[in-house]
């Protein structure tokens, strides 16, 4: 069985969890970037929004285009969270440290970014130039698929001479199958009946040799996340995204560069939140900045932080619900880490042909991803030198950058010799050592979506939580967008003389 | 976890006196060494000066080979680490801090090194609980479970989690004391696929006794991996008996390192290894540059965590590399107050033991109590897990004032008593990277044998190359195994 090589990257290396297949965003809130929140008739609404993500921004935005009053408070000196583009290189030359690319399906994020007038261009996916490098063999992606035997995993007969591509969709199609057949409002019956597995069980459970289940781990890079929920998976194989991956011209960080031109006067930077407080009709919210202690009072607050950073903020007054502070302790969070290399040339380009797209590797790199443009003004480019999930991104989390920087580059030159006179500059981002991050994006573990997800978007009082990890899109940009517009548009909707 | 007004144990971290006990002929090398050979002299590298390398190291010097440890820091112990920063004569351990009776091999070599052992109090029922903004004893908490504000199903009212967690692993207990080692291959062979949580569900636990469960043991970051380490510590009676070393448990490295000066070099990182078949060759280097060891064999004793970013010049098995990239490591952070005065026995009469909270700080444990001073030390939060990621992810500045904040609900003296602080995150550590080995399911199965067997001329040894991952037991227990492997293999020519 042979497959198109171009299909490989496409189902797989944006692996983290991408929930397309959840229930598309509604036309309501798809309308949300064009046409605002629907009216309502009212007094103003003082809103206090931890957290300047995208989700805080969004949540602040559309407030402010219906007259509401909000506050952001940024712990940081920027705006953006988790999407952060380094711009620490040679002029004109940056690098995402976060968030890199968009699906052609995520509506709602490109419409915003259409709002804004930011020109997309394409992220490359799958790129059958790009290399497989495992167990010190070097071979394209290309060879790798037309010859699946060469890769050195223990296959059983069955499974011999098939990709792990094949292999994946085999053991899924069963899934796709019964989701045609049933359309959209079968998704639920049909997570909930997986979501007491881990991938590993899954694949266990489909019959996979542990030698599949290595090349599976392997090559798509979730070696270290194989006992995380597989519902996380399968929501992206009904969602059909990776089809057509953007990135924005110029750097993510342009997209919450652009609600804050808007939101100015509505920011406050190096607030970090230690507080928060509820009575019936009110929330006040401490923090402390750099010239100390203060607080603000608003008729409502939007929580727009991860429940990492959420677990140490005090609350007082009306305390959350248990199963709010069950699902604050418990929802697992992801690891992640970038090492991104600046270089003198596009070496990738010159020697290999390689124009975009990722290579796969069982070095602790794990993966390279090469830049989807190539900017004809420019010789020099930045390489993406490392993309790690879970432990393997923990490990280099232990390092110092100098030594991650010095271990990359060891790892980059077993498959391009050319980095060692090439390099020029490095950076390294690790999420979960980032004191406002704490974790790369929530990832579900089995059964964490049947029993938290309720919990974990429900209001508490006049507190509205928003934030990728409110959404079903953990780790996108667009969750973060939906739950922002969806906590707006609570307070925007909530009656001031009821209390909550 | 024996009786139900004890505190639920600080420790169920994995820690397999279930797994088979130390072989006698393993027993008895701390005083009778590891038998008289003739088969040569042989050099060996030894990489980590950590409790496997140690040994290792030593053992095989009291048979006449020729040693060297390379170790990367400039201390011996690895994870055993005391903290003495603090007012004259105070201490407190970032890392292992206790010892079970069962221990047997441990305490054998505190025995050789004439260090004085004390008891490490587990179970005080004047221990605190501090759930959902309530405070209480656990002799309270034990004596009306109803108090906790866990959501509980009607059968399961009443019971406290560990009457609970008895039930549920009574059938296994029964098994365990009646066939004895035999009952483990069955326990591994049945039980290795599940997570704690799963098995806690198979076993009819609702959501809520499993959060109680959860919340009370500490495990609540924990409830993916194998439930195998959990049954391997419980069922194995661990936890009966708990000792420190009088002094600081770093007392037995330096113990160790007193018998091995000079053959320990410190400020040595290992980078590369390489090998062929007559001799290893480790590239190490310092601040003063780089340089090689040759030998005839070396012993690995680094974590795998660490291992993972050594290259191998002569690959290893894939067997053996995947067993490097997958074994699952346990984050566990550590905080530490000085205070001038211990409060929590002035104010509640606590004399060691534990407290257990659903505040981020998870639990603190007290000190044994020292007549001779007004100060102490304590153990301010103890995490694994997320929760010890999570502390991980701040400065220590901000550490201290979190963990200050969390500690002043359940002792709201501690910040007049409060003088300085400390803090360790082992997945931060760099030559740690994580704090113990922790299968997730069906890693043992999978795995173990694949960890323990040398490639070639390299041997390896520390507490994920044993089954009492994270206790001293494990790296003294696999650092005997690697030297007794190499110690009885015929002279090289």
């Amino acid at each position: 069985m042979t497959v198109k090589p171009s299909s490989v990257d496409e189902s797989e290396i944006s692996g983290a969890p991408s929930p397309e297949s959840t229930p598309p965003v509604s036309d309501e809130v798809l309308a949300t970037p064009e046409e605002g929140l629907e009216p309502r008739p009212g007094p103003q609404k003082r809103v206090i929004i931890i957290g300047g993500g995208i989700a805080g921004l969004v949540a602040a935005f559309e407030l402010r285009r219906q007259g509401h009053d909000p506050l952001v408070l940024e712990a940081q000196h920027r705006v953006g969270g988790r999407v952060r583009t380094i711009r620490d290189f040679a002029p004109g030359l940056y690098a995402e440290a976060g968030a890199m690319r968009i699906p052609r399906v995520h509506d709602l994020t490109l419409a915003y970014c259409d709002l804004f007038g930011l020109e997309l261009r394409p992220f490359v996916m799958g790129n059958p130039k790009t290399l497989v490098h495992i167990n010190g063999q070097r071979m394209t992606t290309e060879e790798a698929d037309a010859h699946p035997d060469k890769l050195p995993f223990d296959l059983a007969d069955h499974e011999r001479g098939k990709t792990w591509t094949d292999l994946w969709n085999e053991a899924t199609s069963e899934f796709k199958q019964r989701y045609e057949e049933g359309g959209a409002g079968s998704l639920d019956a049909l997570l909930h009946e997986f979501d007491q597995y881990s991938i590993r069980e899954f694949l266990v459970m489909r019959g996979f040799s542990e030698g599949a289940i290595e090349l599976y781990g392997v090559m798509s890079f979730r070696e270290s996340n194989m006992n995380a929920a597989v519902v996380e998976q399968l929501r992206e194989i009904v969602g059909r995204s990776f089809e057509d991956m953007q990135e924005i011209a110029g750097g993510m960080d342009l997209l919450p560069q652009a609600f804050y031109e808007n939101l100015k006067p509505y920011v406050r930077f190096g607030a970090a939140v230690t507080t928060i407080e509820q009575d019936p009709d009110s929330v006040t919210v401490h923090y402390k900045g750099p010239a100390g202690r203060s607080s603000v009072t608003g008729d409502y607050a939007i929580c727009a932080i991860p429940f990492s950073v959420l677990r140490d903020i005090e609350v007082l007054g009306t305390p959350f619900s248990r199963p709010k502070q069950k699902a604050i302790r418990e929802l697992n969070y992801n690891a992640s880490g970038k090492i991104l290399f600046q270089t003198r040339h596009r070496f990738w380009e010159q020697q290999d042909g390689i124009i975009g797209g990722t290579t796969v590797t069982d070095l602790p790199i794990r993966r390279i991803c090469y830049p989807s443009y190539s900017d004809p003004s420019d010789e020099r480019g930045t390489l993406l030198a490392s993309y790690t999930w879970g432990q393997d991104a923990l490990r280099w989390g232990a390092m110092d950058a100098e030594d991650t920087i010095e271990q990359a580059l060891e790892d980059v030159a077993q498959i391009h010799p050319s980095i060692t006179t090439e390099f020029e500059v490095g950076a390294v981002q690790n999420w979960y050592d980032d004191p406002w991050a704490r974790g790369a994006f929530a990832l579900f573990e089995p059964e964490q979506q049947s029993r938290l997800q309720e919990s974990i978007v429900a209001p508490e009082g006049r507190i509205h939580f928003a934030g990728e990890h409110t959404s079903l899109y953990h780790a996108w940009i667009q969750g973060a967008l939906e739950s922002g517009i969806r906590a707006a548009k609570e307070i925007n909707e909530a009656r001031q003389d009821v209390r909550p | 976890m024996s009786l139900p007004q004890d505190l639920p144990d600080p420790s169920p971290q994995p820690s397999p006196e279930g797994a088979p006990p130390v072989p006698r002929d393993v027993l008895s090398v701390p005083d009778q060494g590891l038998g008289n050979r003739t088969e040569g002299r042989k050099r060996v590298v030894v990489i980590g000066g950590g409790l496997a390398g140690l040994v290792a190291a030593h053992e095989l010097k009291r048979e006449g080979h020729e040693v060297v440890v390379l170790e990367a820091q400039n201390r011996v112990g690895g994870r055993i680490y005391t903290l003495r920063s603090f007012a004259p004569g105070l201490y407190a351990e970032a890392g292992g801090m206790r010892i079970p009776r069962v221990h047997d091999l441990t305490l054998r070599y505190c025995e050789l090194f004439n260090l004085p052992l004390r008891p490490f109090l587990m179970g005080n029922p004047k221990g605190l609980v501090y759930i959902g903004g309530e405070r209480m004893t656990m002799d309270e908490a034990n004596a009306d479970p109803s108090r906790l504000p866990f959501a509980l199903e009607e059968t399961e009212r009443g019971r406290t989690a560990d009457q609970m967690w008895e039930a549920a692993i009574g059938e296994l207990r029964e098994m365990v004391e009646r066939e004895g080692d035999a009952a483990w291959d069955h326990i591994v062979r049945e039980y290795d696929q599940y997570s704690l949580y799963e098995f806690l569900r198979m076993k009819g636990f609702s959501a809520g006794a499993i959060e109680y469960y959860a919340v009370m043991n500490f495990v609540e970051a924990d409830m993916h991996n194998a439930v195998v380490e959990i049954l391997r510590e419980d069922l194995g009676k661990a936890y009966v008996d708990m000792q420190e070393i009088a002094g600081g448990m770093d007392r037995l490295p330096n113990a160790f390192y007193g018998e091995l000066e000079r053959e320990v070099r410190l400020g040595a990182e290992v980078f590369a290894v390489d090998q062929d078949t007559d001799s290893v060759t480790v590239h190490y280097k310092t601040e003063a540059g780089r340089f090689t060891e040759t030998a005839d064999y070396a012993v690995m004793t680094v974590p795998f965590s660490v291992l993972r970013s050594i290259e191998a010049l002569t690959p290893f098995s894939r067997a053996k590399q995947r067993a490097i990239r997958q074994l699952n490591y346990h984050a566990s952070t550590k905080v530490l107050f000085q205070v001038r005065e211990r409060v929590w026995e002035t104010d509640d009469g606590i004399l060691g033991g534990a407290t257990v909270t659903d505040l981020p700080i998870r639990r603190m444990n007290y000190p044994t109590p020292d007549a001779t001073t007004e100060r102490g030390m304590l153990l301010a939060s103890y995490t694994w897990g997320q929760d010890a990621l999570q502390w991980g992810a701040m400065d220590e500045e901000t550490r201290l004032e979190e963990a200050l904040d969390d500690v002043s609900r359940v002792h709201p003296r501690i910040r007049e008593v409060y003088e300085v602080g400390a803090s360790h995150a082992w997945y931060g550590d760099r030559w740690a990277r994580g704090a113990f080995a922790m299968f997730a399911p069906e890693q043992q199965t999978e795995l173990q044998a694949d960890i323990v067997a040398p490639e070639g001329r390299i041997y390896f040894a520390g507490e994920h190359c044993s089954l009492y991952h994270a206790w001293i037991q494990g790296a003294l227990e696999s650092g005997i195994r690697a030297a007794r492997q190499i110690h009885e293999l015929p002279a090289t020519n």
